[in-house]
């Protein structure tokens, strides 16, 4: 499941990488090294919903650098139930050419949340 | 006055969780078409609709998904199905004979005689006390699954400047998580001299945040009177053990605890289901049937698996298990034992009751190794191995014997496979 | 008729008789006295009914043996045991007299002076004399129904006492109770039946004038009273001092306990179970294995000297002292059942006895100081001796007519029977709904502890009257739920809800308040 990457360069430019057990490994180190890149996933604010949070995510992943700025900016999103799974919440998140997603199905539900089934 | 119906459903299964939505519905595609689920909680998921980060699916639906992406397939997939689901409900007790009490606002208690049961309870968390942890006991001390459900599902931040303790996944998931939040992780310690999570946690949780991870440390004192006002952590030497002059006082206001988990097997326990001392959980065969016949069990209640993956497999294998039983009945043979052999601390199913058909074994080693052979054998004949760089506890690693492995060492011995061992040595041997 | 407890209401101008401390001394002469006269104000600087000393008491109604003779805590805990079983009656609470059983064994007599005896010799001492003296000392101290076991008698009752246990004796008046749930349970009474009773409200200051006791300052106001009962627990002697009616000092002496999961332990043993060990240093009694009143085995307490009277913290050398201590008795205790572990501050004087008497400096200012151990069993006791010293100043003799012993005590879904139950749940369908999974406890009942006669207004008010998180997950479960019910009943954000009281908050903030406010930096500088 995982394994241990070793990556050679020389003057900021990657020479090799060994011990990879699959292809997609050899490809995840070169950019760990030159353009580390994530996949971000948070909570944004709903409103009249089952729940008072929608969980989210990038589609894939993005610069590594801008995770902090991509939440923050996530947080001032006011949603408004009923949400599906897999709906655009922010197109192109930050420019990324990334869309941030809903990861589930979340119902409009009355202000007693206690839930009586 | 409420009527009193009693329900006599064909399967009744404990637990909305992963486990109890892959039992259910592999039952329902089995041929069953009369199964209850019943979950306490106020939707279906389990643990999942918390556990808002990626990560899950990899093996079952190649793709890497959230949590509650995850939960949502099987979700949609129950719902396109007849089981019924009696959410906010909680069981309060599964008799010997299968009969559930059980009890929710709109019904009030409830009667459920089912032919079959699949336990999917999941686990709970280690508390402070369990790990033995001095001070005082101000408000403050979470554990890491709380503190995630807390900030996930609710809303609300438990602290703003944490520590964490114990570096299992889940602990570095929350560092990560408070961190996105806006609070401040002062570090996660660990007792043991090397990491409990995954290499990818400890890069993405950790390195990312420059959140410092510290090995061989454990939290020796808990200060604050009313609130968390700071711990003193330690170094420890080769016995686990602080060691006095290495105590320094971290500040912070928030205990975040990833200390282990515990399979929840309290109803099993009172329906006479014998436990496993060493996983906390049933006893169960390969078709995750448990000792008391027509209970089967899946998922976290049997033992904590690291990938909900697996979670999945046993409950499918549950769940036509549990459909099998309702439909034809099953008399089970002399159970052939399975034991853990040279640096494997468990297997699951602890026992095969039918070695006509395929086995997937799940096991964990004892310590850690590096250029190792796992191995199934019957009797004494070895089947298939596989060979593995490096092993070590928190990493669940699986194994199989086809009926076909085990005809042929039967043949080899002369005699019935009377014993099946999974072990792993060293690659040289 | 009845009396109320209220966040803000108004201190009275007046009283009949001011009570400080409602631990379980304070609570226990509440009720009494207001049978008498209904003219009783309670005082408590804590947000709850037995939040200090009392909620961590070890919950043991001792028969009075391990006390030392002539002593006054010896004789009240005696007479106190004897009128236990009337004392809890109409409340609602459960008295278990499952009695102790004194075990002894090698460790019995201390090494330096075995050492100098033959093996016979010490076998013999253990075996016939030892006995015989425990029960003699028990018939001095009035002890009723003490008998002596043989070490076959000993496994018969206890399969799990060591077999290097010698012989024993068994004290079957000993009983256990729950010490907060009854402190709770007479305050509700006394209030029930007109008492008033004012939390958080902390003496500052007391008057005196013309050397009688003339009012009691609060940081809420001033109350005139002709009686004061200083029920103070560990501040005793700072409250007596302010009355000049002092002369003693508290030396606070904490000690911890540790709690079990009732699953595993519930029938582990079946009577409390001490090891007696003759001249053991340290004034507590060394404890013992206790199957708690609600099934938790409990192991403990310790006894340690500390100057800070709210010190209750727990070391690491405290758990292994007690897990050494009875691993020796219990060879085989499952010592990874450990749940929880409390610790409580001892209010003792220097002289090791109770004080109870009216002032002779200060008139009209009675004492009821150094209650520690055996304070749970002497209570009916002590209530008893206090009414007497009140209505020498005063206090009417005759009982009122329309006191109420019956305090309504609140259903608890686990104990009731399926119809029962299902009759709650047609009426209230929150009965229906379990918020504590371990110990089966409903939002019903929560919501009724925050509305009771003593509101629960934080987590551990709503645990001690509820049980709501002690159980094995402690809270892992029902914590957020709870928090939710007592912020939803008080109308409060979920912010202010606090585990007890100021400064306990529970939850810094909302999510994202953090961020937007926060300077998080860059991930992976």
């Amino acid at each position: 499941m995982s394994c241990a990457l070793e990556l050679t360069e020389e003057d900021g430019e990657v020479k090799g990488v060994t011990g990879a057990q699959c292809k997609v490994g050899e490809k995840y180190a070169a950019e760990e090294f030159s353009d580390p890149r994530r996949v971000v996933t948070t909570t944004v604010p709903v409103r009249h919903g089952l729940l008072p949070l929608l969980p989210v995510r990038t589609t894939t992943s993005i610069p590594r650098r801008l995770i902090l700025d991509v939440t923050r900016r996530l947080a001032e999103v006011v949603l408004e139930a009923p949400v599906s799974n897999g709906q655009v919440i922010v197109p192109d998140i930050m420019g990324t050419g990334v869309d941030v997603i809903a990861s589930r199905d979340l119902e409009k539900h009355d202000d007693r949340r206690q839930g009586q089934a | 006055m409420i009527s009193k119906k009693k329900r006599t459903p064909q399967l009744a299964v404990i637990g909305g969780g992963p486990a109890g939505l892959g039992a259910a519905l592999a039952a329902s595609k089995a041929g069953l078409d009369d199964i209850v689920m019943i979950e306490r909680d106020i939707e279906l998921g389990g643990i999942l609709p918390q556990c808002i980060h990626d990560g899950f699916g990899s093996k079952v639906f190649k793709e890497v998904l959230t949590g509650p992406q995850y939960a949502q397939r099987y979700i949609d997939e129950i719902s396109r199905t007849n089981v019924e689901v009696l959410l906010n409900t909680m069981v309060l007790e599964l008799a010997g004979n299968r009969t559930i009490t059980a009890v929710n606002s709109a019904e009030g208690m409830i009667t459920i005689e089912p032919k079959a049961v699949v336990l999917a309870m999941g686990c709970r968390e280690r508390s402070r006390h369990q790990v033995f942890i001095p001070g005082y006991r101000p408000a403050g001390v979470i554990t890491a699954g709380a503190a995630q459900r807390d900030i996930n599902i609710e809303g609300l931040m438990p602290g703003r400047k944490i520590v964490i303790l114990g570096s299992g996944d889940i602990g570095l998931i929350m560092a990560r998580r408070f961190t996105l939040e806006g609070a401040q992780v002062e570090g996660v310690y660990e007792i043991m001299d090397h990491p409990g999570g995954l290499p990818r946690n400890i890069v993405q949780c950790c390195y990312d945040y420059d959140i410092p991870l510290l090995l061989s440390h454990t939290v020796t004192f808990i200060h604050g009177k009313k609130r968390v006002e700071g711990v003193t952590v330690a170094h420890v030497d080769a016995d686990l053990k602080a060691v006095k002059d290495t105590e320094r006082f971290i500040d912070c206001d928030t205990l975040v605890l990833s200390v282990g988990l515990i399979p929840e097997n309290e109803l099993s326990k009172h329906a006479g289901v014998t436990l496993d001392p060493v996983t906390a959980g049933p006893i169960v065969d390969e078709r995750m049937e448990t000792t008391v016949d027509g209970i089967f069990a899946c998922g976290n209640v049997v033992n904590v698996f690291d990938l909900v993956d697996y979670v999945t497999r046993t409950s499918e294998v549950a769940g036509r298990g549990a459909a099998e039983f309702v439909l034809q009945g099953r008399k089970r043979e002399a159970p052939v034992k399975v034991l853990p052999g040279r640096n494997v601390k468990y297997v699951v199913p602890q026992f095969v009751s039918d070695l006509g058909r395929d086995i997937d074994f799940y096991f964990r080693v004892e310590h850690p190794e590096r250029a190792v052979t796992a191995r199934v054998l019957a009797g004494t004949t070895p089947l298939k191995s596989k060979k593995h760089k490096m092993v070590h506890p928190p990493e669940m690693l699986t194994a199989s014997a086809t009926v076909a492995d085990i005809a042929e060492a039967a043949k080899a011995e002369g005699r019935k496979v009377d014993s099946l061992m999974v072990e792993v040595v060293d690659s040289g041997k | 008729m009845a009396g109320s407890i209220e966040d803000v209401a108004p201190l009275p101008a007046s009283a009949g008789v001011v009570i400080i401390g409602a631990g379980i001394s304070g609570c226990s002469i509440a009720r009494e006295v207001v049978k008498y006269t209904d003219d009783v104000v309670i005082l408590d600087k804590e947000t709850d009914v037995a939040d200090e000393t009392t909620k961590a008491n070890n919950a043991e109604v001792h028969s009075g043996i391990g006390e030392k003779y002539g002593t006054l805590k010896q004789k009240l805990n005696v007479r106190g045991n004897r009128l236990y079983d009337e004392f809890v009656e109409g409340l609602g609470i459960e008295l278990k007299r499952q009695g102790l059983l004194i075990v002894i064994t090698p460790r019995t007599l201390p090494t330096s002076m075995t050492r100098w005896l033959p093996k016979r010799v010490v076998r013999y001492l253990l075996e016939r004399i030892v006995p015989r003296l425990i029960m003699r000392n028990g018939k001095k101290k009035g002890i009723p129904g003490q008998h002596v076991l043989t070490r076959q008698e000993i496994f018969e009752r206890e399969p799990h006492v060591t077999r290097n246990a010698i012989a024993g004796v068994f004290d079957p008046t000993y009983g256990l109770v729950s010490p907060y749930k009854l402190a709770m349970a007479l305050a509700e009474n006394a209030i029930q039946n007109g008492a008033k009773l004012f939390l958080e409200t902390e003496v500052t200051d007391i008057k005196v004038a013309e050397g009688a006791v003339a009012s009691v300052v609060t940081n809420r106001g001033e109350i005139r009273a002709p009686i004061v009962v200083n029920a103070a627990g560990v501040f005793a002697d700072t409250v007596a001092d302010m009355a000049g009616a002092g002369g003693f000092e508290i030396h606070p002496r904490k000690g911890a306990s540790l709690l079990f999961d009732r699953d595993i332990t519930a029938d582990y043993v079946h009577s409390s179970v001490a090891e007696f060990r003759m001249f053991h240093k340290g004034h507590s009694k060394g404890g013992g294995a206790m199957p708690t009143a609600e099934g938790n085995l409990q192991l403990g307490p310790t006894a340690i000297e500390t100057g800070d009277r709210y010190d209750t913290s727990i070391s690491a050398e405290e758990i292994e002292e007690i897990f050494e201590r009875f691993y020796y008795l219990l060879p085989d205790f499952p010592r990874s059942a450990i749940i929880s572990a409390f610790s409580g501050i001892r209010a003792p004087t220097l002289d090791e006895d109770f004080i109870i008497e009216a002032s002779d400096r200060t008139k009209g200012f009675v004492n009821v100081a150094g209650i520690q151990s055996p304070g749970l069993a002497a209570a009916p006791a002590i209530a008893e001796m206090v009414i007497g010293i009140l209505q020498g100043l005063g206090v009417p003799t005759s009982r009122r007519e329309d006191f109420d012993p019956v305090r309504p005590a609140p259903p608890r879904f686990t104990e009731l029977t399926d119809e029962e139950r299902d009759s709650l749940i047609e009426k209230d369908p929150d009965f229906g709904h379990i918020i504590c999974r371990c110990e089966t406890v409903t939002e019903a009942e929560v919501v009724n502890a925050i509305h009771g006669p003593i509101p629960a207004k934080n987590m551990d008010m709503v645990k001690r009257r509820t049980r709501v998180g002690m159980g094995r997950c402690q809270g892992g479960f029902c914590g957020f739920r709870c928090a939710q019910i007592i912020a939803r009943e008080r109308g409060i954000p979920m912010t202010e809800v606090t585990k007890d009281g100021a400064g306990s908050w529970v939850f810094a903030d909302e999510t994202k308040h953090m961020l937007a406010e926060g300077d998080a930096g860059e991930a992976g500088q």
